[in-house]
């Protein structure tokens, strides 16, 4: 029962803003979507799955890209009401963001609940068309560059993916329709070319949005330039919703007995963007911008885990969901130092560690987290990864998995504790903490910090069930 | 009998009446009402009654020239498939003959234009030549594209398109949009040249027989109409059917000249002249027309597609 | 009929390879939209009748009318007559096209052979047409151009949907969800916005987010 609300409140809700006019209302509406969709998780988790009209399913499959979503909802709406106070957003920049952000959320939670790949690709679709506005809220010179080349390549994007679900119907023509769980029942008899010819564009197409090389390019842009929260729900968020439909359709070629073939594009992607953020994270001079080049880095370790397969899959999937948490507090936390500092760059920012104590250990933190550190699980998972490759006696893969993602390490290490080290300029001393700023991302690291020390047996299930 | 001898006398007449269309379309969209169709005859008729003035520091080649170019271009045309794709003269591998013919007109043009010894003229001629160049290969990638299909090398045989699947479409459609290409160009019509113009900087053929006079610009005119009816008379061999009646093919056929002339004039009314250096690129767009041709005949001729 | 309908949908996209002129690329576009109602109306009787006009509306009122005089008035305001320096000479863009369209072929025929279902002419023109879409939008600079090599590659999608003849009305009606982009760009366009940003719209001017490596 609370799946069509799920889907049916963020539209409905949207509609009597524009006649309220009231940011209390519009706050509140936000509030109780993200409520709703973390009780609907906890729900399905509880009562196990539902259906909605045959279109829509929640089940084991999908729960932890719900799960994900309502998180991050959760921790992001403090910030964004943060943000928009902060930039003293009018009453119609204020409107707009709240009806974006419902319009985005609900854009992942279809496409994430879409049984069918036709009516994923409509859902991704979606999220380009709902995020863009965020991009452009800033209203500078740069946000429009940001916005252009987000809407321009992500669209391009997606007509290739679309090409490349012609292709895969052509395959399933008269034995299958376009329904993942079809798809996989159905995979033996599918047509093994067209399968195989659809699969490239569908990496392509998908993998645009889910932000791997060499379709990155907008990625680093449009995080610099989008609000931060948003940014930390970009990251975290719309490059796994990608990668879930990605997933799926490698299953079905797993499924067809094209594991092969897969995993090599798959292997090609994540390597790819391995050496794309490698190279570029040393020279970028903006902390967002190095944010997102990390975020590329992690997504490219996560096609990695999946076509490596075997234990790796569990670490990709566990990645996944610790590179979510990590990259949004993160991304949280540096709008924080944005506000404090007046600058996104890495060379006007001395001293967090005085100026700001919380956020400064926030980042210091944070650091750690996404760099693997001991206590967190992106080690267990980078681990994991580097293991199976033995295991494998992918040497070669190996070196080069390592070589890369120390590079990476050593230029986010640069950047960050050039920022936390130093002695802070006067104004950045200004304004005292609030609790409200720091709080959501202490949580979501302290979960993280749990997960790593002593899994939960709740995240170790949700987490296996998704690699399913 | 009556196809050849219908051959000849359309030989006679329609040149001068594509030119005649074509001037006169261009007069109606300026505005203008035109010459009389057979206008370019009645010019024609003129200069052949006139005298020639000749240059004194020209040699033996000025003086040939223009009837050895007449000359050849109508040896072509005899070849070139005409009214129900009936040849006049007809033999194996008469369409490299045919080809060859065109282009020892087009040299002989060439070095009359050198031998007057004018730079105005030396320069048409060289952009002429360079425009050849270019012109000269699709002709041939094309023609030896329908040889390999039809497995013929004379006329009357190539254009029956036979083949299954998208291969007859192909060649026709590419074949008249190449034909009506080369129609513009070697008829010195607009995009390419301005039969019009009087500024000898800008001119192509014009600024050739600039020296030429009476009779021999009779000739030569006569020439460069027949060079446009003969790619008019290869447009109407792809585009009628293979199995016309052949009184049906004597009416259709003059039609479709017509029509070719005035889809040029049309093209002349609404279309400036390109750039000498944009020139090369409009012609290279020949060459990569005939050369889907023979990517169609490749791949879209077997019996899979 | 529509295998040269077809034919000169590809020959087009050649044309647009030799030229510069916006003009000549709005003109393009819109006689692709129109072959393309063309092909959808010889299918009249395939289709249920509501697919008949969602796509035909889509076909001639919006890609054939609707886009191009919407790009026609940005070009008229914005005063780009033509795309100057692209980054690869106008001549060695026809040779590109002449061999993206033989690359096409090659393609179609191994494709066909594979699968003799599949329409060989449109497929193959429709994959030559995909190419050089994305030639267009890596090579020009101009984001107007960008657009419009956005559209061709939407025109190729249509095309290939058309040669694949596949039996899936949703899908096919999902491929219209496409337009919704080029919308959003044409307004972003309309409203000048980039073009008053930047004094000259051109990717040239978005570069000031890029990082040195």
């Amino acid at each position: 029962m609370i799946l069509p609300i799920l889907l049916i409140f963020p539209l409905l809700a949207a509609v009597p803003l524009f006649s309220l006019r009231s940011r209390r209302a519009e706050r509140s509406v936000l509030i109780v979507h993200a409520l709703l969709t973390a009780g609907a998780v906890i729900y399905w988790g509880v009562a196990g799955p539902e259906e909605f009209i045959g279109y829509f399913r929640a089940d084991s499959g999908n729960l932890l890209f719900l799960a994900l979503i309502a998180a991050l909802y959760l921790a992001v709406i403090p910030a964004s009401f943060l943000y928009l106070e902060r930039q003293k957003a009018s009453e119609l920049w204020h409107r707009i963001y709240v009806v974006a952000m419902l319009l985005f959320v609900f854009s992942m939670t279809g496409a994430v609940l879409a049984k069918n790949l036709g009516l994923f690709w409509v859902f991704i679709e979606a999220t380009t068309l709902a995020s863009a506005p965020f991009i452009y809220f800033e209203r500078h010179q740069s946000s429009l560059e940001a916005t252009w080349k987000y809407v321009f390549i992500c669209s391009v994007g997606i007509a290739i993916a679309f090409i490349g679900i012609l292709f895969l119907a052509l395959s399933a023509k008269g034995e299958s329709d376009l329904f993942y769980t079809d798809l996989i029942a159905n995979a033996p008899r599918l047509g093994r070319f067209w399968l195989l010819f659809s699969f490239p564009f569908l990496v392509v197409g998908l993998g645009t949005k889910a932000g791997v090389a060499p379709m990155h390019s907008w990625l680093p842009d449009a995080h610099s330039e989008a609000p931060s929260p948003v940014s930390a729900f970009l990251s975290g968020m719309l490059l796994n919703t990608a990668f879930y439909g990605l997933y799926r359709i490698f299953q079905v070629m797993d499924a067809a007995g094209l594991r092969r073939e897969a995993a090599l594009f798959f292997l090609v992607c994540g390597f790819a963007s391995l050496l794309i953020s490698a190279v570029y994270i040393s020279g970028a001079t903006n902390y967002k911008r190095l944010l997102a080049y990390s975020s590329i880095e992690n997504m490219g370790i996560i096609f990695i885990g999946v076509a490596l397969g075997g234990g790796a899959l569990f670490a990709a999937f566990l990645h996944l969901v610790a590179h979510a948490f990590a990259k949004s507090s993160l991304f949280i936390t540096a709008g924080n130092i944005a506000h404090r500092f007046g600058t996104k760059d890495i060379a006007g920012v001395r001293g967090l560690r005085e100026a700001d104590r919380p956020t400064g250990a926030l980042w210091g933190v944070g650091f750690a987290a996404i760099a693997g550190l001991p206590p967190f699980p992106i080690f267990i998972s980078e681990f994991l990864i580097a293991r199976e490759m033995v295991t494998q006696g992918r040497f070669g893969l190996l070196a080069a998995f390592l070589i890369l993602v120390t590079l990476v390490l050593y230029g986010m290490a640069r950047a960050a504790f050039g920022m936390y080290l130093g002695s802070a300029p006067a104004g950045a001393k200004a304004e005292p903490p609030r609790p409200i700023e720091w709080l959501p991302q202490a949580v979501l690291l302290a979960i993280l910090c749990l997960v790593g020390v002593a899994m939960p047996e709740v995240i170790r299930r949700l987490v296996e069930m998704a690699s399913l | 009998m009556t196809a050849r001898a219908l051959n000849v006398l359309f030989l006679l007449i329609i040149p001068f009446l594509m030119a005649g269309v074509i001037n006169r379309v261009k007069a109606l969209a300026g505005g203008r009402k035109g010459p009389p169709l057979l206008q370019p005859f009645f010019d024609t008729l003129k200069l052949l009654r006139k005298g020639a003035v000749v240059s004194r520091v020209t040699s033996w080649v000025f003086a040939v020239a223009p009837a050895l170019v007449l000359a050849a271009t109508a040896t072509a045309l005899l070849l070139a498939p005409g009214v129900g794709r009936v040849q006049t003269i007809a033999f194996d591998g008469d369409i490299v003959l045919c080809l060859y013919l065109l282009g020892l007109a087009k040299f002989f043009q060439l070095i009359s234009a050198l031998d007057t010894g004018s730079a105005f003229e030396g320069m048409g001629a060289s952009r002429e030549a360079l425009f050849s160049v270019i012109v000269e290969p699709s002709l041939f990638l094309f023609a030896g594209t329908l040889a390999l299909v039809s497995g013929t090398t004379s006329f009357g045989g190539l254009f029956t398109l036979v083949g299954s699947g998208a291969w007859p479409a192909v060649a026709a459609t590419t074949g008249t949009l190449l034909f009506f290409m080369l129609m513009l160009t070697e008829g010195c019509r607009i995009p390419v040249d301005d039969p019009n113009t009087h500024l000898e900087l800008t001119m192509i053929h014009e600024v050739m027989i600039l020296d030429n006079s009476g009779p021999d610009l009779a000739f030569l005119q006569y020439a460069a109409a027949l060079k446009m009816y003969l790619f008019a008379l290869l447009i109407a061999a792809l585009v009628l059917p293979v199995d016309i009646a052949p009184f049906q093919a004597a009416v259709v056929l003059p039609l479709v000249a017509l029509l070719c002339a005035l889809l040029a004039g049309i093209v002349e009314s609404l279309v400036a002249r390109f750039r000498i250096s944009h020139v090369p690129q409009f012609l290279f767009l020949t060459v990569a027309l005939a050369l889907i041709a023979l990517a169609a005949a490749v791949y879209f001729r077997g019996g899979a597609v | 009929m529509s295998q040269i309908l077809t034919i000169l949908f590809g020959v087009g996209i050649l044309y647009l390879a030799l030229t510069s002129r916006m003009r000549t690329y709005i003109q393009v576009i819109a006689l692709q939209g129109f072959i393309l109602f063309l092909l959808i109306a010889r299918d009249f009787g395939k289709l249920d009748w509501f697919t008949f006009f969602f796509l035909s509306f889509e076909t001639l009122a919006f890609k054939t009318i609707i886009v191009p005089a919407v790009l026609w008035r940005i070009v008229e305001r914005t005063h780009v007559a033509r795309e100057t320096d692209p980054h690869i000479p106008q001549f060695g863009s026809v040779v590109i096209g002449t061999a993206v369209f033989l690359a096409g072929f090659a393609v179609t025929d191994w494709v066909s052979r594979i699968d003799p279902s599949v329409d060989a002419l449109p497929f193959g023109i429709a994959v030559s047409t995909l190419i050089i879409a994305f030639f267009i939008i890596l090579s020009r600079k101009k984001l107007i151009t960008q657009v419009m090599g956005y559209m061709l590659m939407q025109n190729a999608v249509s095309l290939l949907m058309i040669a694949m003849a596949v039996e899936l009305p949703l899908l096919v009606n999902l491929g219209v969800l496409l337009d919704i982009f080029t919308l959003l760009f044409l307004f972003l366009l309309f409203l000048g916005k980039l073009h008053s940003t930047y004094e000259e719209t051109s990717r040239e001017k978005l570069t000031s987010l890029r990082d040195q490596p």
